[in-house]
């Protein structure tokens, strides 16, 4: 009896001992003992410096950044295998940039389209070298996008059919089918240098981006330092330290002042830190619900996922939920406060169209309400929950249990939907079972770029059942064929236009004024505590980004005051 | 007599009686509010959130708005009913186990014993992961990960039991008449073996309902919709940085009451079966 008292007692301690040294559940981040050692590690400079002072000097010398961020590239810093292609890679340079959805030169200075749009002749600058000292050529280009097509799979280059370097300075990429929204790839895809590229090269990344990496231990921490080969302006911070933290490692390091800027969430972005402001930062990483949008007829797709719902395959329950969820109530509830409102993939962008943006004559609970009844939508069997041909008004809305802010997001569509007379019921589940019934039931999903190629993705007839791509098995004629214009445009101008079309051409459109297929709710700002006089410049409006790397985008703005 | 007046009115017994029935009575209270519990109870208020305890809330309210009195209690209903659930099937089959050990002789024993560490061998958590992972997580997962791992020391001590009584004049007796050893089982064996039984059951409750809030608290449990205690503890870790402590305080209280009250039942329990204190 003895011993089974002390079993039971150990067990409880166990748990308490679980609680105080913090397993995160989400398997993000690392633990506080990680985080620390990390810290202690940051700490300790390739000169042997090891005390916290060291820290402290460094800063005063006001050129070195400690910043701390979620997580690291997975599978290294290769662009190849899909780093940075969600924000500035900073190790590797780019053709071009994107920041804010306006294209501009980087590495390239110009670029001609054959008539056709199949051809695309870019030229690249003559005095950019890699941090080894070797000049950057047109070969490393053709070299990388050739490799990317391969490897990558988050990246889909799969309409080139090849790409060729006839000269130092010029590459010419051969497209399958005509493509004018090409372009918007050349931000996503850092160069690499052909010679001495390995498998192994993101554990020792050679770019010709500003920054160098001379450390990397993975898990704790990475050391980027100017590179002195680039070729653009240079920058005022000469050293970055990056930590991988949790959100609230993280906090307790900012907290103890031993960094200098950490991303965090909404929910401690609440929180004062002494020494420190909150930099919130707009972004176009849109919160909603992707809708399946086929009626359930017991089909199942190649690898036997059950394909449709009887109840968010109708518009009118889309539309519904579209215009008559309280968008400023989620922003403050769910992100308390740090958000906007959200009504596609488009918002900002030079493509969005206006018009589908809802304003009071066209949203609240009463146009939706009104909306449900034109449709067959009402309580026939007067059990609280409207319903249609004997189909009640009710589905289960997936999220990731890991993300508080999507399981909030969740729980408080569903209180909502209540007052429509929807029943949503929220189920949290890990990122492999919700893929498993992606196209029979409704999830919460994060997702936003600066790229009209997002809105192609999500729904395009092209793209259903690729990835995390049109789950919903959305599919307008109309809006395909004002997408393929788009991307037959010759001018930029064009391609807005067709987007803005397949968005709402007055009758339909993939919005959430036309069809609905998804239903986007807020664009979660960016938060970060920033250490005061650490002047962190413009920051554009950021794409989706899970680990808060996107910051350092415009690292060469940087400078302390 | 001398020695029971020093306790006052109340003898040891009754003593040992009335803390049985007023922990029986406050765990039945706490499973029979759960599930009676309306769920509007503990569903997101967002303009109340993050408050600390109060009049209004017992236990104060998480980042959602959520009462944690309410979904203390519901999750506290939802770990002892899984709790039992598994705890008596698991104890169904150490029964079943120990006694077939016990009377079939060398080879069933020697089987048994094998089994018993294979699974002690294994720590208990690790395998009920494995377990509840391979059977789609969840309540179902949870519970017969508890069952087919929790048998084993129950079972064992059932097998020591019946190898006992097996030399005994009345088991003898019996064989010499010719009854089957399957008869003796249930007619000589098992009535002798309830009281260690029963007491065991109730002492492997706590161990169930920890063991179903540990690995829930880990995440390879019950869904995070669903207000368990492990669920509610893994999401107050998320706000222990932001000083929020009454979401792990509280609720981690209430569960160490519930386990301590099952304690007390158990050993109480034992007092009144066994023997030798039984008279005390």
């Amino acid at each position: 009896m003895f011993q089974k008292k002390i079993g039971i007692y150990s067990l409880t301690l166990a748990m308490a001992a679980m609680g105080v040294t913090g397993c995160s559940s989400d398997g993000s981040g690392s633990s506080f003992e990680n985080a620390a050692s990390s810290l202690t590690e940051a700490a300790a400079q390739p000169d042997g410096q090891t005390d916290s002072e060291s820290l402290s000097a460094a800063s005063e010398k006001k050129n070195e950044v400690i910043a701390v961020v979620n997580s690291e590239p997975s599978a290294g810093w290769n662009p190849v295998t899909g780093y940075g292609q969600r924000y500035d890679p900073i190790l590797q340079s780019t053709l071009t940039k994107a920041y804010g959805g306006e294209i501009t030169n980087d590495l390239a200075t110009g670029y001609e389209i054959s008539e056709d749009g199949k051809e695309w002749t870019f030229t690249i600058r003559d005095d950019a070298y890699y941090s080894n000292g070797e000049k950057v050529t047109a070969s490393d280009v053709a070299f990388t996008y050739e490799a990317v097509r391969d490897n990558s799979t988050s990246l889909d280059l799969s309409n080139i059919a090849s790409a060729e370097a006839p000269d130092d300075t010029t590459v010419i990429f051969h497209l399958n089918e005509p493509d004018y929204t090409f372009l918007y790839v050349t931000y996503k895809v850092g160069i690499v240098p052909e010679k001495g590229y390995d498998e192994n090269y993101g554990e020792n990344p050679v770019g010709s981006g500003p920054f160098k990496m001379v450390q990397w231990e993975k898990g704790q921490q990475c050391v980027w330092e100017y590179n002195e080969y680039y070729y653009g302006n240079e920058p005022e911070i000469k050293r970055i330290v990056l930590l991988f933290m949790d959100d609230d490692s993280a906090f307790l390091a900012a907290q103890k002042g031993d960094v200098d800027i950490i991303f965090t969430n909404q929910n401690l972005a609440v929180q004062q830190i002494d020494g420190y402001h909150m930099e919130n930062v707009e972004t176009i990483d849109n919160y909603g619900i992707i809708f399946p949008t086929t009626l359930d007829e017991g089909k199942t797709s190649e690898d036997g996922r059950a394909i449709g719902n009887d109840v968010t395959g109708d518009p009118a329950v889309r539309k519904a939920l579209s215009v008559g969820l309280d968008r400023d109530a989620l922003i403050n509830d769910v992100f308390n406060g740090y958000g906007k409102k959200s009504f596609s993939m488009c918002d900002t962008m030079p493509w969005f169209n206006e018009e589908t943006a809802l304003n009071e004559s066209n949203s609240g609970k009463d146009v939706a309400v009104k909306i449900l009844e034109e449709a067959g939508w009402t309580d026939h069997d007067g059990d609280g929950i409207r319903d249609k041909d004997g189909v009640d008004a009710q589905f289960t809305l997936l999220y990731t249990s890991s993300n508080a802010n999507r399981q909030a997001m969740a729980m408080a569509v569903a209180e909502q939907a209540k007052e429509l007379g929807i029943t949503v019921t929220p189920e949290g589940a890990s990122n492999d079972d919700i893929t498993k019934r992606v196209y029979s039931t409704p999830y919460v999903f994060g997702r936003g770029d600066y790229t009209p190629n997002e809105f192609y993705l999500m729904t395009s007839t092209n793209t259903i059942g690729s990835g995390w791509s049109n789950t919903g098995y959305y599919s307008n004629p109309t809006v395909d064929d004002y997408m393929k214009k788009a991307m037959a445009s010759k001018k930029i101008e064009d391609v807005y236009k067709y987007y803005k079309l397949a968005q709402w051409d007055g009758e339909t459109g993939a919005s959430l004024i036309g069809d609905a297929p998804d239903c986007w709710l807020v664009r979660a700002d960016h938060c970060y505590f920033v250490r005061d006089g650490l002047n962190i410049g413009d920051q554009p409006v950021q794409p989706h980004c899970a680990n808060g790397q996107v910051i350092l985008s415009n690292i060469c703005d940087w400078k302390w005051e | 007599m001398k020695n029971m007046r020093k306790h006052g009115i109340l003898n040891r017994r009754t003593l040992t009686l009335i803390i049985i029935a007023l922990s029986v009575i406050i765990i039945l209270a706490v499973t029979a509010a759960g599930f009676i519990m309306d769920e509007e109870l503990y569903a997101p208020h967002f303009a109340e959130k993050n408050l600390p305890p109060s009049g209004h809330h017992l236990f104060g309210t998480d980042w959602m708005g959520r009462d944690m009195f309410a979904r203390t209690v519901k999750g506290l209903s939802v770990s002892i009913y899984i709790g039992l659930l598994a705890s008596c099937a698991t104890s169904v089959i150490a029964l079943f186990l120990g006694v077939i050990a016990g009377t079939f002789g060398k080879y069933a024993s020697g089987i048994f014993n094998w089994f018993v560490d294979i699974f002690m061998g294994i720590p208990h958590l690790i395998l009920l992961i494995l377990i509840s992972l391979l059977l789609g997580k969840g309540a179902k997962g949870v519970a017969i990960g508890v069952i087919v791992t929790h048998w084993c020391s129950l079972g064992r001590i059932v097998q020591a039991e019946v190898l006992a009584l097996k030399d005994s004049q009345f088991v003898k007796a019996s064989e010499k008449l010719g009854k089957t050893k399957l008869w003796i089982a249930f007619h000589h064996i098992m009535p002798h073996v309830v009281p260690q039984f029963i007491v065991g059951l109730i002492l492997m409750f706590p161990h169930a309902i920890m063991h179903e809030s540990s690995i829930t608290f880990l995440g390879f449990g019950l869904p995070a919709e669903q207000p368990a205690i492990g669920i509610i503890l893994s999401e107050a870790m998320k706000h222990l940085t932001t000083g929020m402590w009454w979401l792990a305080v509280m609720p981690g209280i209430s569960l160490l009451i519930i386990v301590v009250l099952f304690e007390a039942i158990g050993s109480h329990l034992r007092m009144l079966l066994d023997p030798y204190s039984a008279q005390e």
